[in-house]
């Protein structure tokens, strides 16, 4: 009998989001993680699926706050169905992790009665279908966690007549998080080529904050709330997972997008003719409407003259209120057009002016520090000679 | 504009006054008083006093002495041309204004002041209020010559600027806009910065910093609140793996121990036995040794006694034979002592024979010569008595000697001598005839008698009384004198000896002679019978006697008393006799003794002899004895020969057994290693503790971790970290964002400062340069001088010389004046420049506080400046002082 059950991974609850200072909005992207353990009531309502898999890293933190955990268990404890999880490398399972803290045990308890954590190698047989978990007891474990399940059936008596689930958390041969902030290339290391593949059914893999398969029966669910800015066009977060699978049958895989926040990344590059209408242009395009659901990575690069620096920097004040967050990385350089530099150092009725523009226009140029201050300045001139 | 003269009239001490100036340099002298400072204002008034002007300013003008009003006539040369001025001042409507040119043109009035002020470059006429202060860079008045000069040009401002502007080229002054964006750089600088150059405190920058420094803090504090829970986690992870190694390797060494244990008695086993063997291989090896040795002694012993029984015959006759000699000899001893005894008693007899033939012979002898004794004896008493007699009539004799007779002989010259030498002296009076009597020394003289007189005489005759000085008279005294002396000592001589004449003395000296003579010769025979030895001779004597007869009684016994001969010769031969018996009697007793000697000395040695065999004879049967009771002992307890051979052999194969034993033994017991099963012992045992150790230890670790692990979840240290990471970088990049902000803003304010400075240093430069020219004058080559223009004003006078800077107002007064000439002479030579090249400057006694050096090098710069085209007025009340500035001189006198 087919079972549909819903794989995803990586919810990060607790996510702090240092890098933004309003605290409203910071409030917001966390609680989006949140409202994401509440939209998988309607996925499972439409899909009828039976079965919550969770592959790790459902905290952000090995230390959630009580609020924080209580929030989690409450949203899971809406879900109605079975929610079967494991530890990841953020929410290991062993000392120092959560899962051994007793106030999680209790609010585990207490609010989500149909949560499951699984934090022992061994399999877990359900009228359903029979999960083979690989919990992750340390952040970095040096030894592939889903070993055992190599002679798991070797050393278990296992039905056959419902679906194997793999439910693993780690990076795979050519798929790893290597590089994200919180993980290190050689551990955690899934060896699925070393499972016996033909006696398991699907893999549900996490840790990789993209969606992604990575054979007919393995999949990372990724995160269903993105978190970070777009890493590649093959990284494609956002997401959870509708599984129906079958002992012996291959599995059949929808991707339902679930982010709320959108995250974007702008690359502009600035020259002296053209004006800002181009990056307008993009940031409309891209963002368009609904700027407070979304973030945005903008590098800049390139020329512009003062007034177009002026009218710059107001707009990106604008963008910054009104996006969630404005990740910004300028490497404009302000350069006075013609008409500008005459402006400032061609006046013959302000001697003084006209001096000292020349000598920052002498040192604007270059890459050091000090150039950078004299660019400045001279838009701060040029600023004041306007008034 | 030249000043050509002034005339000058009813203008207070001044009458009527004419002036004739040079066009380069005048000199005005006179004393206090005599009106210098008076021209010097008029010439002012005519230029910039309204004709109309009354009130105080007419009254301060007017003449005490004159009821006219005061009048002022000018020439000077302006704008090409020479003018002539006049002005009466006499109020409103009675003042006088006229002024003409050289052309003929006339202009009167309010019309000749507005042409006045024309042609001095002025817009208009002054005010009231201006007009006293116009051109007072120019006209330098008592007192005001030590002031700052740059007040005095405030009215000159804009013509020096603009002369400025040109002199300096392309110089232009910072314009409105220059200084409002300028100064609000300035401004927004010094917000930011102190003056030290760092932030201020509530400046961006400043809250910046400190939000970056207080994230760094929030960060770490973070960072190490994380790395505790980590290192907790770490902890507890290697504390399990400690716990599990431990716990896996107790086992195993456990079992290590066990077996450990068992070789450890397996060995115990085998080095028991393996001492037993050792003990029996000893006890075989030994006995066998033991029995080869006694073999060995017994075949010794057996040997030794058959030698010994050998050697001991020989010496047992010998024995025999001594002991035969021994008896013999002790015989012949006996018969020869007997001899000897025999021999000496007769020699005793014959001895006292001799003993007493000669104390015999001796009483003899003894008894002459007491006899002889006696006789001398006698005869030193006859001697004595004889002498007894002499000395008794010597002692009769007055005790007269040869030296003593001589004496007395000198001692009755010297009374001759003294006699004779008066007598010669004496004086020889004679009475002849005479009728009267005639007295000496009242001693009648007779006639004829002729009286000797040795004293002073006096010599009466009839009535006639005459002195008489015999010898001079002088002389008389001392030889009377002499003669008395000698007299008394002659005399006391004779007394002493007992004599009264020398015939008498030389009488007993013969006689005394003679008896001494005889006393010596008698003496001398007393003496040669030696009285006072013979008499101790003959008692020496008489004691002898009595010894020798004591000796001859005890000599003679009684019962055979030998008969002694009475006579010399039968005594001499009776000693001979007594003496030839005792040398025999002597002589056989000593072959007696020396023959009993022999006998002795032989029987001693043989003695000796048999006495060291007896020895040797006997020690040797005690050896042989001895040797015998070993032998029989060591047979009877070890058997004989053939018993002893057979048990050798059995012990030498018993021995060979035990040390097959005993090796083998000592094999296994190697192989086992005892020793270092030992170490394993504790080897293992310290593992086990070891490990329990750590048991222990990873236990409490543990139990520590999970403490430290434990979350009541009031806080998230990972997401704290994570979030204070963040905000420090953010913190990091507002901070780079406002230092760079900053840095652009202290970047303006520094540019605006130095390029204002350079505008302004540029513009004052023709003025500074100028003032340094005049400067030189004074201080010499080195000297410059710096000016700086502030919001249009000049200012900050500055005078550089070798010795250092110095700003005007910390000069001291005589300098300041000089500085502020300069300064005015420059100012008006670029002034000059609108007034056809030439501006009059009037010095009204402006060197008071200079010193003569200074006074000298003054005149050089006036010189310059009048050679620079400025017309030099100076006027002084001590003329003589400017003697070398070479200028034309008008002298004033008083009233």
């Amino acid at each position: 009998m087919p079972l549909t059950f819903l794989h995803t991974a990586d919810w990060q609850i607790g996510k702090p989001f240092g890098s933004i200072t309003d605290p409203e909005k910071k409030v917001r992207l966390q609680q989006h993680r949140l409202q994401t353990i509440e939209k998988l009531r309607s996925a499972i309502d439409t899909h009828q699926a039976q079965l919550v898999l969770v592959a790790g890293d459902l905290f952000d933190s090995p230390s959630p706050t009580r609020s924080t955990v209580s929030s989690m268990f409450s949203a899971i404890g809406k879900l109605e169905v079975p929610v079967i999880a494991i530890p990841g490398n953020h929410d290991f399972g062993g000392p120092g992790g959560p899962w051994i803290q007793e106030f999680v045990q209790q609010e585990a308890a207490a609010l989500a009665p149909n949560f499951h954590i699984l934090t022992k190698s061994e399999p877990l047989i359900l009228d359903q279908a029979v999960i083979l978990p690989a919990p992750l007891m340390e952040r970095m474990e040096t030894e592939d966690p889903t070993r055992w399940i190599r002679t798991a059936f070797d050393d278990h008596q296992l039905p056959d007549d419902r679906p194997r689930i793999v439910l693993a958390h780690g990076s795979t041969q050519g798929f790893s998080s290597s590089g994200d902030e919180d993980s290190a290339a050689v551990s955690n290391v899934l060896s699925l080529e070393h499972l016996p593949i033909d006696e398991l059914d699907y893999l549900a893999l996490g840790d990789w904050h993209g969606t992604k398969q990575i054979s007919n029966k393995a999949w990372y669910a990724g995160t269903p709330e993105i978190d970070r800015f777009p890493k590649g066009d093959d990284n494609d977060p956002g997401h959870v997972l509708v599984v129906t699978t079958e002992r012996n049958t291959d599995p059949t895989v929808t991707t339902l997008p679930t982010s709320t926040a959108r995250w974007h990344h702008i690359r502009y590059h600035c020259d002296l003719e053209s004006d800002l209408a181009g990056l307008r242009g993009e940031f409309e395009e891209v963002v368009g409407t609904g700027a407070d659901e979304a973030l945005l990575r903008l590098e800049l690069s390139g020329q512009l003259s003062l007034e177009q620096s002026l009218e710059l920097q107001n707009l990106l004040e604008t963008w910054d209120a009104r996006l969630l967050r404005l990740k910004l990385s300028n490497h404009v350089t302000e350069s006075p057009s013609d008409e500008e530099l005459e402006k400032l150092t061609a006046r013959a009725e302000d001697p003084l002016i006209s001096r000292v523009a020349t000598r920052l226009m002498e040192e604007a140029d270059g890459d050091s520090e000090e150039a950078a201050a004299a660019r400045l300045a001279l838009r701060e001139l040029y600023q004041a000679t306007l008034a | 504009m030249r000043l050509l003269s002034l005339h000058v009239r009813n203008y207070r001490v001044h009458l009527d006054q004419t002036i004739e100036f040079d066009p380069a340099r005048t000199l005005i002298g006179g004393p206090n008083e005599s009106g210098k400072s008076t021209l010097a204002e008029a010439a002012h008034r005519a230029l910039f006093t309204n004709h109309r002007w009354g009130g105080k300013i007419l009254d301060s003008m007017r003449s005490r002495h004159s009821s006219e009003p005061p009048e002022v006539r000018l020439r000077f040369h302006a704008d090409g041309q020479d003018y002539d001025l006049t002005k009466v001042f006499a109020g409103t409507t009675k003042g006088r204004a006229e002024l003409r040119d050289d052309r003929q043109n006339q202009w009167t009035g309010n019309d000749a002041e507005e042409k006045l002020a024309q042609l001095l470059g002025n817009e208009g006429p002054a005010s009231k209020k201006e007009a006293e202060s116009q051109w007072a860079h120019l006209w330098i008045r008592q007192g005001d010559s030590a002031e700052d000069p740059s007040e005095a040009t405030t009215h000159q401002k804009d013509s020096l600027t603009a002369r400025l502007q040109q002199e300096g080229g392309a110089a232009v002054l910072q314009s409105d806009r220059d200084s409002r964006v300028a100064n609000a750089f300035l401004e927004k600088a010094d917000s930011l910065f102190n003056q030290n150059g760092k932030a201020k405190s509530q400046s961006p920058l400043a809250q910046a910093e400190r939000a970056h420094e207080e994230a760094r803090q929030r960060f770490e504090q973070a960072q190490a609140r994380a790395n505790q829970l980590q290192q907790a986690a770490a902890d507890h992870h290697s504390a399990r793996q400690r716990l599990a190694q431990a716990t896996a390797a107790l086992p195993e060494l456990e079992k290590q121990l066990t077996e450990n244990q068992k070789q450890l008695a397996q060995a115990a086993s085998l080095e028991e036995q393996d001492e037993n063997a050792r003990k029996a291989l000893e006890d075989s090896e030994l006995s066998h040794k033991v029995l080869k040795e006694t073999d060995l002694r017994i075949r010794a012993l057996d040997e030794e006694i058959a030698q010994q029984s050998k050697a001991i015959g020989p010496r047992e006759e010998a024995s025999q034979r001594l002991n035969e000699q021994l008896q013999k000899l002790e015989a012949d001893r006996q018969s020869a002592a007997t001899a000897a005894d025999e021999a000496s008693r007769k020699l005793r007899t014959a001895r006292t024979a001799l003993d007493i033939a000669q104390a015999h012979r001796q009483r003899i002898e003894c008894i002459a010569a007491q006899q002889k004794a006696t006789r001398r004896l006698e005869e030193a008493a006859t001697l004595d008595t004889q002498l007894q007699d002499l000395r008794k009539q010597l002692a009769q004799l007055p005790a007269i000697t040869t030296e003593r007779l001589e004496k007395l002989r000198q001692h009755s010259a010297r009374y001759d001598q003294a006699k004779a030498a008066l007598d010669a002296m004496a004086t020889g009076v004679e009475l002849l005839d005479g009728p009267g009597p005639a007295q000496l020394d009242g001693t009648p003289l007779e006639k004829g008698s002729p009286r000797i007189i040795s004293t002073i005489g006096t010599l009466e005759i009839a009535g006639t009384t005459v002195h008489i000085h015999p010898g001079g008279g002088k002389n008389l005294e001392q030889l009377q004198e002499a003669l008395k002396t000698t007299e008394q000592t002659l005399a006391e001589a004779f007394a002493t000896l007992g004599v009264p004449s020398i015939e008498e003395a030389t009488q007993h000296l013969i006689k005394r002679d003679k008896l001494e003579k005889e006393i010596e010769a008698l003496a001398t025979k007393h003496a040669s019978l030696e009285p006072t030895d013979t008499k101790h001779e003959s008692e020496r004597l008489a004691a002898r006697r009595v010894e020798i007869d004591a000796q001859l009684e005890r000599l003679q016994s009684p019962s055979e008393a030998t008969p002694l001969p009475d006579h010399e010769a039968d005594i001499a031969t009776f000693e001979a006799e007594a003496r030839k018996s005792m040398d025999a009697a002597s002589t056989a007793e000593q072959d007696a003794i020396g023959t009993r000697h022999g006998l002795e000395n032989r029987l001693k040695s043989l003695r000796s002899e048999q006495q060291e065999t007896d020895e040797r004879l006997k020690a040797e049967r005690r050896s042989l004895a001895e040797a015998e009771v070993k032998q029989k002992t060591l047979v009877e307890e070890h058997g004989s020969a053939p018993d002893r051979t057979a048990r050798l052999a059995e012990l030498q194969q018993k021995a060979t057994r035990a040390r097959e034993q005993f090796n083998e033994i000592h094999r296994q017991l190697k192989a086992l290693q005892p020793e270092q099963l030992k170490h394993d012992e504790a080897r293992l045992n310290r593992s086990i503790r070891q490990q329990t150790n750590v048991q222990a230890s990873a236990r409490e670790s543990l139990a520590a971790a999970r403490a430290t692990l434990q979350s009541d979840g009031s806080s998230d240290p990972h997401s704290d970290l994570a979030e204070a990471r963040q905000q420090l970088e953010a913190a990091a990049e507002d901070e780079r964002a406002a230092a760079r902000r900053a840095q652009a803003t202290q970047r303006l304010a520094a540019l605006f400062r130095e390029e204002r400075q350079r505008l302004a240093d540029r513009f004052t430069a023709p003025l500074s340069a100028k003032v340094g020219d005049y400067l030189k004058c004074l201080f010499g080559s080195e000297a410059v001088a710096g000016l700086k223009l502030e919001d249009g004003k000049f200012g900050e006078l500055e005078i550089g010389r070798p010795n250092g800077q110095f700003d005007f107002t910390t000069l001291s007064g005589g300098t300041r004046e000089q500085v502020a000439a300069a300064m005015r002479l420059a100012v008006a030579e670029l002034l000059a420049a609108d007034h056809d090249g030439c501006l009059p400057i009037v010095f009204d006694d402006s060197f008071t506080h200079s010193d003569p050096d200074r006074v000298l090098k003054l005149q050089r710069m006036l010189d310059l400046a009048a050679s620079r085209g400025l017309q030099v007025i100076v006027l002084t009340c001590t003329p003589a002082d400017y003697s070398s500035l070479g200028a034309s001189e008008i002298q004033l006198t008083q009233g």
